[in-house]
């Protein structure tokens, strides 16, 4: 019995060890499973999991009737997972052929050594289809969208365009993106040890949320005419650019909008970034002349002077050791009032500012939106420049009453030149009509008339100086559009020199006007980048009238006039 | 010990003798079977039947490798009972020419074309059989009848010299195949016979000392093979290399620790679908339950294999004699190497080696063995008690 309880002692000596090994392993399970289990965790969805994004379809953006102006259109992405791809070089024959690609880049791409290559991205549906039906083992295809603009280039630098990947990238379409662009969807793919995709484990995490469609204040019609005539006045007065918009003054509606240069924006490889800017909204010029429309309704409104108060406009009017003239040399004359704005006389609104003052010349330019942001709904908006009054110097309010040192977008102008027309009501300018979801159109009601910048009996006063403008013989002559009472103010100021003080030579020449006169529907703003002649009564002006007389027509206002040059059935 | 044992007398067959039938019967003591290591058994054996289903799910045909292992587990069961169907002592005659025929085949194996650059399988129309695997059983056989002939007792030199001697035979020639897990395998197996079986420490001592100098003789004579140098210094570097060398561990280690607590669920383990983890339905089984089943199932695992060695040990112990004693000794160190070997090596506290999980990982020669071993310690276990007079 010795014998058997020494060896019964050695079993027992072996069994400890041994499952001292077994307890060794499941301490180490412990610490695995147990304490270090959220590393490996990471770990393993590291390395397995890949996340593809699914681009919603994006909202259509229409006209204010309804005319498609952007559209995403479905279009295949056509891929390869090269290893799945067995006879490479047939394949990348009829790959290329459909593609319409060498076959030697394809057979190129599917040699690659990688689980997942371009083969073409967006390409044409149906052509698509064709390949997808020849089921080539290791070619896939994505569903995508493409930005389609069908109006060309028409509206182009409002609507802006979308990137590669559909997001906005300009324009509107950068502005609304959230509204337009949905939520994209997410696609889980699972890859296998050699990094590539798992045929068939897409589990789809999170689905796409389509876009909302967009309704517009601009009207295609309009536009197209704007852009014609704006294209012709730049071409026809060899004029760096020109700047042009329509604007509804009752309602801030923007019906019109562009600048010319333009660009097509389904051509992208073909777009000059310079064609993109909105230089209504997002580039400031100085006014000149134009902003007097601000002094004189300044100057009616605190009753410094009347339409009718006669002044001694001298010839030269020395304002802190500085010299005055007009733009074309007069000799000393008695002008009205209304005489110095429809002439554009320098001098006499100087005049009239100096009398008004400092203070209320600043306090009638914040009020009518000067140096501020309109808010319009377009990315990139910029304020503009109106030195603060506290910074004047004796000869700022003689400067800036005839838009000098001071500077303003053309959309800005375009508000006060609304404002005085509607009666006096703040504008806030959009191009967003409505949203047009599953339940149907909801009018986002933006813009409507805001506070009272002016009272109605400066803006009465000011609406019929501005007509007089337009009358013959006057500055604004050739803005006079048959049929309609139409008022206006033009504007030539000389381009500040770049990147330095003083002059360049070079003139900027405007036109803003509204009609009808005696109830004013539209804006209209002309802009010309160095035109010749520098004349905005030459150049802006004829401008305005053919893109005005073209919108009142197509908007069906009722006629002011029976006769084209007026004179009977005036209603006021 | 005698004493702790009452009641053995009326179980003793030679009290009653009344039909050929009836004796039979008595020769079969069913009711002495270990219930709870034939259940530990069966159950492990269908656990790893439907982790290799999920483990190779994905595989075509999906059920190739379920069908086999099926076949192979009814195989198993009557292997099982080849293993207790007659009275283990009549081995004992035999252990010579078993043992002599397991080396003349562990020889021919080496005349087979290499597989993964290895001679370990003979190739046969529908089974593949591994000698070493047949091999480790006829060591243990082989020395626990050299053990049991010499009462435990292995104090002279030349007993122990000749009792290492069994064992490094076979050793020999599975090294050249090669086969560095199974080599070691019976090397242990041995080691824990002959601690038993009445070596001294001395000489315990003198066999440390002597595989200390071979290991390092080895390694300086670069008779390891350079993937097997390698898989040595991955295990004591694992991140050295997570692409090449260090990639089998790291993605068992990721596989198991990603399965947390309750495991990601049966078929849904992604580090097993993807193909993350190598040799997932055979050496890395234990990764595929880890991540699939979690901590909750590896215990489970290795709580039927710990009641699995517990009842052998019982059986090790309660043998009616020394060859019973070691031949259970042989076995229980044979499973307890392999299972620790292996989980360990999933985890990276073992380098790896090619050793399957017993009844569980995929494969024939490995899960007959396992089973007719099964069969053995049932064997020994029901015959416990003296056959009397």
């Amino acid at each position: 019995m010795r014998k058997r309880e020494t060896s019964d002692t050695r079993l027992t000596v072996v069994a400890a060890v041994l499952f001292l090994g077994l307890a060794v392993v499941a301490g180490k399970l412990v610490i695995i499973q147990g304490l270090e289990a959220g590393r490996y965790k990471k770990l393993a969805a590291e390395q397995r999991d890949t996340s593809i994004n699914v681009t919603p379809r994006r909202g259509t953006v229409f006209d204010r009737e309804g005319e498609i102006m952007a559209i995403s259109e479905d279009v295949t992405t056509i891929y390869a997972t090269p290893y799945q791809v067995k006879d490479k070089p047939a394949v990348a024959q009829k790959v290329a052929e459909v593609l319409g690609q060498d076959p030697g880049d394809v057979l190129k791409k599917l040699q690659e050594p990688s689980g997942f290559v371009y083969l073409a991205r967006k390409f044409d549906k149906t052509l698509a289809a064709e390949l997808e039906k020849m089921d080539l083992p290791g070619i896939g295809f994505i569903q995508e969208s493409k930005r389609f603009y069908p109006l060309g280039s028409l509206c182009s630098q409002a609507l802006g365009l979308v990137d590669v990947d559909n997001k906005g990238q300009a324009g509107l379409e950068l502005y609304y993106e959230d509204v337009l662009g949905g939520e994209p969807g997410e696609v889980l793919l699972e890859r296998d040890a050699a990094g590539n995709p798992i045929p068939g484990s897409e589990k789809k995490r999170k689905d796409a949320v389509d876009g909302t469609d967009l309704q517009l204040t601009l009207d295609k019609d309009i536009q197209a005419k704007l852009e014609e005539a704006l294209a012709s006045g730049v071409e026809r007065y060899s004029a760096e650019a020109g700047t042009a918009l329509v604007m509804d003054c009752n309602t801030g509606d923007i019906l019109a909008m562009a600048t010319s240069p333009t660009f097509d924006p389904n051509e992208r490889s073909e777009i000059d970034a310079a064609a993109m800017r909105n230089r209504a909204i997002t580039d400031v010029y100085e006014p000149g002349s134009s902003l007097k429309i601000v002094t004189a309704s300044a100057a009616l409104e605190q009753k410094v002077v009347e339409p009718q108060t006669a002044l001694n406009v001298p010839s030269i009017l020395k304002v802190a050791d500085k010299e005055f003239k007009e733009a074309e040399p007069k000799p000393a004359r008695q002008l009205t009032f209304s005489q110095v704005i429809s002439q554009s006389s320098n001098v006499g609104t100087i005049m009239v500012a100096l009398q008004l003052g400092d203070e209320r010349l600043a306090q009638y330019l914040d009020r009518m939106g000067l140096g501020s942001k309109t808010g319009v709904d377009f990315p990139g908006e910029v304020a503009g420049l109106v030195p603060p009054v506290s910074t004047w110097s004796g000869t700022s309010a003689a400067t800036i009453s005839i838009g000098q040192g001071i500077s303003v977008t053309p959309l800005q102008l375009a508000c006060v030149m609304g404002a005085i027309a509607n009666g006096g009501r703040k504008i806030s300018p959009h191009f967003l009509k409505s949203k047009i979801t599953d339940e149907g159109t909801r009018d986002m009601g933006l813009g409507g008339l805001g506070d009272e910048v002016l009272s109605q009996d400066a803006c009465r006063k000011m609406s019929a100086i501005l007509e007089q403008v337009v009358a013959a013989g006057n500055t604004g002559s050739k803005a006079a559009v048959n049929y309609y009472r139409v008022g206006g103010k033009t504007g030539t100021a000389e381009k500040a020199r770049k990147g330095g003080s003083g002059y360049s030579g070079t003139y900027m020449a405007t036109f803003a006007g509204f009609a009808p006169a005696e109830r004013p529907r539209l804006v209209c703003m002309v802009v010309f980048d160095e035109p010749s002649p520098i004349w905005g009564g030459e150049t802006a002006a004829p401008v305005f009238k053919e893109i005005m007389a073209y919108s009142l027509q197509h908007l069906k206002v009722p006629p002011s006039y029976t006769s084209p040059e007026g004179g009977a059935g005036g209603q006021d | 010990m005698m004493s702790s044992r009452p009641g053995n007398a009326e179980f003793s067959p030679g009290l009653v003798r009344r039909s050929a039938s009836k004796e039979l019967l008595k020769r079969f003591p069913m009711r002495n079977v270990d219930k709870l290591l034939l259940f530990a058994a069966l159950a492990l054996g269908v656990f790893g039947i439907i982790m290799i289903f999920s483990a190779t799910r994905a595989d075509t045909p999906s059920t190739f490798y379920l069908k086999r292992q099926l076949l192979f587990f009814v195989l198993a069961l009557l292997f099982m009972a080849l293993g207790a169907g007659f009275d283990y002592h009549k081995t004992m005659p035999y252990a010579k020419i078993i043992y002599g025929v397991t080396v003349f085949l562990l020889m021919v194996v080496l005349l087979f074309p290499a597989r993964g650059g290895a001679h370990r399988w003979i190739s046969l129309p529908f089974f593949d059989p591994q000698p070493s695997e047949i091999a480790k059983l006829a060591v243990i056989i082989m020395l626990a009848t050299f053990i049991a002939d010499r009462r435990m007792e292995l104090s002279s030199i030349k007993d122990f010299a000749q009792a290492l001697g069994i064992a490094l035979v076979p050793m020999f020639f599975i090294f050249l195949e090669p086969d560095l897990g199974m080599t070691l395998s019976i090397f242990i197996i041995a080691v824990g016979m002959l601690v038993v079986g009445g070596a001294t420490l001395r000489q315990m001592a003198v066999l440390g000392a002597g595989s200390l100098v071979a290991v390092l003789a080895a390694l300086q004579l670069h008779v390891l093979k350079s993937y097997q140098l390698t898989r040595l210094m991955v295990f004591l570097k694992p991140d050295m290399d997570p692409l090449q060398s260090g990639y089998n561990l790291l993605q068992s280690k990721i596989a198991i620790g990603s399965g947390q607590l309750l495991g990601k669920g049966l078929f849904q383990g992604t580090q097993t679908n993807l193909k993350f983890i190598p040799e997932h339905h055979t050496d890395f089984i234990f990764s595929v339950i880890g991540e699939e089943l979690g901590f909750l199932g590896a215990v489970v695992l290795l709580a039927l294999f710990a009641v699995l060695l517990w009842r052998a040990f019982k059986i090790a112990i309660t043998a009616r004699d020394p060859f019973g004693t070691m031949l259970a000794v042989g076995i229980v160190v044979m499973f307890f190497f392999q299972i620790v070997v292996n989980v360990g090596m999933t985890m990276g506290i073992m380098p790896i080696t090619g050793i399957p999980l017993p009844f569980v990982s995929y494969g024939g020669s490995s899960l007959l063995v396992n089973f007719f071993c099964i069969g053995l310690l049932l064997n020994i276990g029901m015959r416990r008690f003296p056959k009397g007079t």
